[in-house]
């Protein structure tokens, strides 16, 4: 569940993005696992899903190891995109801002912190993904 | 749950929009309510979120009368926008097309058919 101001617009890396909505200083925790909220999917409730919809399933989720389940974050956490020089640092837990951030600049993570093989699960080339946000 | 080729894309109706990726005939079920994939929440879940959440959660939640909760759709579906002259027609447990509709075209439907109050319970104007 997020817990700073964000909005989604058109990504300079990837579709659609997360944005910072506020100033986010260094270290402010920006989103936090909520099982009450953000919603955990097995293996085969997942492969029951028509296959457009499990494709977009898994572009949105995240396999979270200790539970054994897909998680698909309630809110609009699901459009944060890839870097492997991200802005947030995230944990299966909790993310934190790993630098002070402005308002309107792309909040970016790496997949593989929190889901080590993010890219192989999925069938995606990390080569394609490679993004490094310039211009800090 | 959407059961036809979709993606998002910026809307030329408000912000961001989902609209058609594959030809959809006229008939055609777009989507289906999936009470085991799509969430359903109680007027008090929603009180126990930060007001963060919950700003993003009426954006894109509606009001089921027929199980007194809110829904908020789990897949994309939760981007279509809102026309009085919709391409998709309504109910609350299911959307059907209303006519052809080409890939590329942006698909809408009108709130008010499977939440009269929309408008009203979410705060937002018409």
């Amino acid at each position: 569940m997020l817990k700073v101001k964000t909005k989604l617009q058109m990504s300079h890396i990837h579709g659609i993005g997360l944005f910072a909505d506020q100033f986010i200083p260094k270290d402010t925790t920006t989103w936090e696992y909520e099982p009450r909220f953000d919603i955990s999917y097995t293996q085969e409730e997942l492969d029951n899903l028509p296959s457009w919809t499990k494709e977009q399933f898994l572009k949105y989720s995240y396999f979270d190891k200790k539970q054994n389940l897909y998680v698909i974050c309630i809110d609009d956490q699901r459009f944060i995109n890839h870097s492997i020089d991200p802005n947030i640092l995230s944990t299966p837990d909790f993310d934190k801002a790993g630098r002070d951030i402005k308002s309107g600049e792309e909040l970016v993570c790496n997949y593989t912190h929190y889901e080590k093989d993010w890219f192989e699960r999925r069938g995606i080339n990390d080569k394609d993904f490679t993004y490094i946000i310039k211009g800090k | 749950m959407i059961l036809i080729k979709t993606k998002l894309d910026k809307s030329k109706t408000h912000g961001l929009g989902l609209f058609a990726d594959q030809f959809i005939p006229k008939g055609t079920t777009t989507w289906v309510y999936s009470n085991k994939y799509d969430q359903a929440f109680t007027k008090k879940d929603i009180e126990k979120m930060d007001e963060v959440t919950k700003k993003q959660f009426f954006k894109y939640a509606y009001w089921d009368k027929t199980i007194n909760k809110y829904v908020l759709c789990f897949d994309d579906q939760r981007f279509i926008n809102h026309s009085s002259k919709p391409n998709i027609l309504s109910t609350q447990k299911e959307d059907i097309a209303a006519r052809d509709i080409k890939k590329g075209e942006e698909l809408l439907c009108d709130y008010t058919k499977f939440d009269e109050n929309y408008f009203n319970n979410i705060g937002f104007e018409h």
